[in-house]
């Protein structure tokens, strides 16, 4: 089911209607064990993301407590994770350099991705940046209610973020 | 659940948002067994 709304609208809301519409049984359960300890750890890692450095901070204002975590696969794709403790971390980096890359240029532009992965809410934004290497930001925690101000705190994160990795 | 390189979805996708800079798209998966059919 595909839901469009113009920017600014009450996202969450929208949100939870289609949840409901489409008969998800799980709409307001408990569900934050789901995502247990990154088992898929060998997996993501064949794909080619590896750990590097520096060490990135956790973003001020964020919900909760997170974990951050720097990857770069193969190509040079840099993703800086911040994700509530207990993510899988490579697993969701995986996934966010593979929607970015499926996304990437398409018309009209994504800006950000929003994922629900069980309880849990992922969020994905391009570093934006001339000359710059290509980056993801990614952010994730169970404790995400309201969209409209997670994006906000993405944005801001990403704009720190930048500028402090050459952005 | 298969992903784009074909590894499994770390945890089930129950939604979707695509935001870009004038409008956010919202795709959410049919739970199996639900009626396709609006519901109005």
């Amino acid at each position: 089911m595909v839901t469009a709304t113009p920017r600014g609208a009450a996202l969450g809301l929208l949100e939870r209607f289609a949840l409901q519409a489409s008969a998800d049984p799980v709409v307001s359960g408990p569900l934050a064990g789901e995502l247990g300890a990154d088992r898929r750890r060998g997996a993501a890692a064949r794909g080619g993301l590896s750990a590097r450095g520096p060490r990135a901070r956790e973003p001020p204002g964020w919900p909760g407590a997170v974990a951050p975590l720097v990857l770069r696969d193969q190509d040079g794709l840099a993703v800086y994770a911040f994700l509530s403790r207990g993510m899988p971390g490579r697993a969701l980096a995986s996934l966010a350099a593979a929607l970015h890359r499926a996304l990437d240029g398409v018309v009209p532009p994504v800006d950000s991705i929003a994922l629900r992965l069980a309880a849990c809410r992922v969020l994905v934004r391009r570093l934006a940046g001339p000359g710059r290497s290509p980056a993801l930001l990614v952010l994730g925690s169970v404790s995400i209610d309201r969209p409209g101000l997670a994006r906000l705190e993405l944005e801001r994160t990403a704009a720190r973020l930048a500028a402090v990795v050459g952005g | 659940m298969p992903f784009l390189h074909g590894a499994p979805l770390p945890a089930p996708l129950r939604q979707v948002t695509l935001w870009g800079p004038e409008m956010a798209l919202i795709v959410t998966p049919i739970a199996p067994g639900a009626s396709q059919e609006p519901s109005w």
